[in-house]
């Protein structure tokens, strides 16, 4: 739909090309604080974060006061090590772009390595779960199996999300300056992803 | 009077021509602000029609009632209200009331229409969001307004939705597919909500104009910002109780359920716990309560001082307690709990939070009456409802602190004192804000005045009615009579008088809501026939009043607006009249703002002195050497 395009388009163009004349120039007197993408995505961590806190804190009451724990597969190690390099392949694009000011095939590359990596991290936690109702711990088994599932879920939906914004850079990669302005705000919310996990899984190893 | 001056060409909007665009899948503030009060109101009058039908069976238990039975014909048995559809009623009155009403009005309506306009923006930061957000509220609403028509009926366990009612399918009418369809929705709904957060925040923080600092801003939108950020951090923990909620419902989990027995048959469900559903539904309840009354107090600020023609009293400090309340809204939501059983040392800390909010509220109301005090006051229909709005939200907040000390809210749980307290904030404080908020933007809104006299009787019946209904109801409380029944006979400890009063405040109901109609004749009326607006017709200072009724696509034309002073340049000694717009550079009129509108007699002050310096804004340009001085 054209009309989508085009309010997207100028979404980005007054979040990243300055446009929009912000103040008095110290943050509290006015003119941006960040980019306006840049602002948007760590506020939407911000509410994410408000989210998962509120999944975690029943879960350690939860799984605190029934005792039994979850012995994750090896398949979830090796899915956080994926996740991490994703992480970090999009660092790299980062780097490249930042000292090369260009979007070159390095960082393209990178790019693909990035977003490739982040399905497979959603294929292997699919797997995960296949694995643990093969071994007959299903959703409603037990606390720490189900908020396993519920946090993991709620984790795999959000990766979704960011792996959709990494391949709409792809969309913008001819456009040096759109791509540069775009590649902040989904970096890192791409690197709070893999944060996130990471707390995850500490959050399901309380006794 | 110059008004706007050059500073920087903006990136080009193109308006929309197709209607479509313009007015349905509108990316424009002000459109998407419109449909957001439209479809609020929508939403708040279903919701008040429902509280008419629960009202019935209060005053007149077991009679027949045929005409409310023919309108209503699935909700009534022989003409008398069914007590499952008693309670579906309840639930959905307070449930659209809170959220899809009062929450959407807000933050949707007046968020959309005064967060842009008065930061001198051309639009929300992301345009298309903004659109998306108003979509899937309407979503939202549609899934609820669904939910009462599905076998069982809507949601029946109360808009806080506990469990094990809420759990459990099988544990009354109400809690089948229509509870479902509830958590669906208010997902959906928290979904928008945070979409339009987003929105607003880095609105106000990112796109104000050149000269709007921080400390310059309009209190309606330092409200509405810190409302938004309640909201965003607020919101999300409801979404994981409801998606915990839904799993239990669904998918056999025991996250709320424990043991539970329903017609002799036992649930195969273990170790879950319903305070956990509490915890989490109150930590957003308590902050929704500020969401919903922050933007009201921002909203009375604005038309006080206005019609005041004073400076709001204390800016700062209003500032600080918008601030303030906002922090501790956070972390008073165990008094909701303090019958759920809770240690006794929690509960004292709920208690000094909760009477630690009071101070803040407090000050705020100072300084209204601080500005209201040797006022030259216009008493203007918004004007009327923003008084109303100080009144009610003294009467109700009082209540509060009684509620707030665990040895009184034990007795008074769940008694009408508590639906007389939260009535009165909500019910009465918040949607009088509403109603002051549009007499007061409606001719911005449609470039039309509303009908004063009208107006007038609207407040005069609502005030009056509204008092009605909710005062005698601390009555009920203090006699014990339990809230959310469907009847009383069973109890023999109620005085008779309960009964009688039951009748008053039913028929106080009525004729109040009927009240609100002439509103809505007023609305129409005004639309079509109300005299053209100008401009500024408020003579007011802010940022949207400089701009045409109601403003173009892109707001200010091909310049930004730029700011010289803080909002509330009313009755500045030395000005040419008794207000000064935002725009009015230094060099053309005197300010008061580094006194924050109180500038002593003693002193004759250059106003180059004055320029605003001190709070945070560096004016573009530097006054000559007018001076200021005087008592305001």
């Amino acid at each position: 739909m054209p009309f989508v395009k085009a309010s997207v388009q100028r979404t980005w163009d007054i979040a990243g090309q300055g446009k929009v004349p912000g103040g008095d120039g110290s943050p509290l007197g006015g003119g941006p604080l960040m980019p306006t993408g840049q602002l948007f995505v760590w506020l939407l961590i911000v509410g994410v974060t408000m989210l998962f806190a509120a999944l975690s804190s029943a879960a350690i009451v939860r799984i605190g006061i029934d005792g039994r724990t979850l012995s994750l597969p090896s398949t979830v190690w090796l899915n956080t090590i994926v996740l991490l390099v994703s992480s970090a392949a999009l660092g790299a694009v980062q780097w490249r772009v930042r000292v090369h000011r260009a979007v070159d095939a390095l960082a393209l590359r990178l790019l693909g390595v990035a977003v490739g990596l982040g399905l497979l991290f959603l294929v292997g936690q699919v797997a995960t779960w296949m694995g643990l109702v093969r071994a007959g711990i299903g959703l409603p088994s037990f606390p720490a199996a189900s908020f396993f599932y519920v946090l993991s879920a709620a984790h795999g939906l959000h990766v979704v999300g960011g792996v959709v914004a990494l391949l709409l850079l792809f969309a913008v990669r001819k456009r040096a300056l759109l791509f540069r302005h775009r590649l902040g705000p989904v970096a890192t919310y791409w690197h709070f992803m893999a944060l996130v996990w990471v707390g995850l899984l500490a959050v399901l190893q309380v006794r | 009077m110059a008004t706007t001056h050059a500073i920087e060409t903006v990136a080009t909007h193109h308006e929309p021509k197709s209607f479509w665009r313009r007015y349905i899948f509108s990316t424009d503030h002000k459109i998407i602000a419109i449909q957001y009060i439209i479809t609020a109101g929508i939403m708040g009058i279903i919701g008040l029609v429902m509280s008419w039908l629960m009202r019935i069976p209060l005053a007149w238990p077991g009679e027949s009632v045929p005409i409310a039975a023919k309108l209503f014909p699935g909700l009534f048995e022989g003409g008398v209200l069914r007590p499952d559809a008693y309670l579906a009623m309840m639930t959905m009155h307070g449930t659209l009331m809170i959220f899809f009403f009062l929450t959407a009005i807000f933050l949707g309506g007046f968020g959309n229409l005064l967060i842009p306009l008065q930061c001198g923006a051309r639009d929300m930061a992301f345009p298309f969001v903004n659109m998306l957000s108003y979509w899937v509220f309407l979503l939202s609403c549609l899934i609820m307004l669904a939910s009462l028509f599905v076998t069982g009926g809507a949601a029946g366990s109360g808009w806080t939705a506990y469990p094990p009612l809420s759990a459990v399918e099988q544990a009354a009418a109400g809690s089948g597919l229509g509870q479902t369809l509830w958590l669906i929705s208010m997902a959906v709904f928290i979904v928008s909500s945070v979409m339009g957060g987003l929105n607003y925040i880095t609105t106000v923080l990112n796109l104000r104009t050149q000269g709007l600092s921080m400390m310059r801003l309009p209190l309606t939108v330092w409200a509405l910002f810190v409302a938004a950020i309640l909201g965003l951090l607020a919101f999300p923990a409801l979404f994981a109780g409801a998606v915990l909620l839904l799993l239990d419902r669904h998918l056999g989990t025991s996250f709320y359920l424990d043991h539970v027995v329903v017609a002799g048959q036992h649930l195969a469900r273990e170790g879950g716990n319903p305070l956990l559903w509490q915890h989490l539904f109150w930590f957003l309840g308590h902050p929704e309560v500020y969401i919903l009354i922050l933007p009201a107090m921002g909203i009375a600020s604005e038309i006080i001082s206005n019609n005041a023609r004073k400076p709001i009293f204390g800016y700062r400090v209003m500032i600080y307690s918008i601030i303030a309340i906002g922090f501790l809204s956070f972390i008073v939501w165990g008094h909701h709990m303090f019958i759920s059983g809770m240690n006794i040392w929690l509960s004292a800390a709920f208690t000094l939070t909760t009477l630690i909010i009071a101070v803040p509220s407090a000050v705020k109301t100072f300084n209204w009456l601080g500005t209201l005090w040797r006022g030259r006051l216009r008493f203007t229909t918004p004007m009327l409802f923003a008084i109303g709005f100080v009144s009610t939200f003294v009467t109700g907040g009082l209540t509060g602190i009684f509620l707030g000390n665990p040895t009184i809210d034990i007795q008074l749980h769940d008694t009408y004192f508590v639906v007389a307290h939260f009535h009165i904030v909500m019910a009465t404080s918040s949607v009088f804000g509403v109603f002051a908020g549009i007499y007061h933007w409606f001719p911005k809104m449609f470039g039309r005045m509303m009908h004063e006299g009208l107006g007038k009787l609207h407040f005069w019946l609502t005030f009056v009615g509204m008092y009605a209904i909710f005062f005698p109801m601390h009555y009920l409380g203090f006699f014990g009579v339990p809230r959310r029944y469907y009847g009383f006979n069973a109890l023999q400890y109620l005085p008779v008088d309960a009964q009688a009063i039951q009748v008053f405040i039913s028929i106080a109901a009525f004729i109040t809501g009927a009240a609100q109609f002439i509103f809505l004749f007023n609305v129409v009326y005004s639309l079509l026939r109300g005299k053209r607006a100008e401009a500024n017709p408020w003579q007011a200072t802010t940022l949207e009043w400089q701009a045409p009724s109601p403003p173009p696509h892109g707001n200010w034309g091909e310049q930004l607006p730029v700011v010289y002073r803080w909002a509330y340049d009313y009755s500045v000694p030395g000005a040419s009249q008794d207000f000064v717009p935002q725009t009015v550079p230094l060099d053309q009129e005197p300010t008061g703002e580094r006194y924050h509108g109180y500038v002593p007699a003693a002193v004759n002050i250059p106003s180059a002195t004055v320029d605003g310096g001190t709070n945070g804004g560096n004016s573009p340009s530097k006054a000559d050497g007018s001076t200021n001085g005087g008592a305001l």
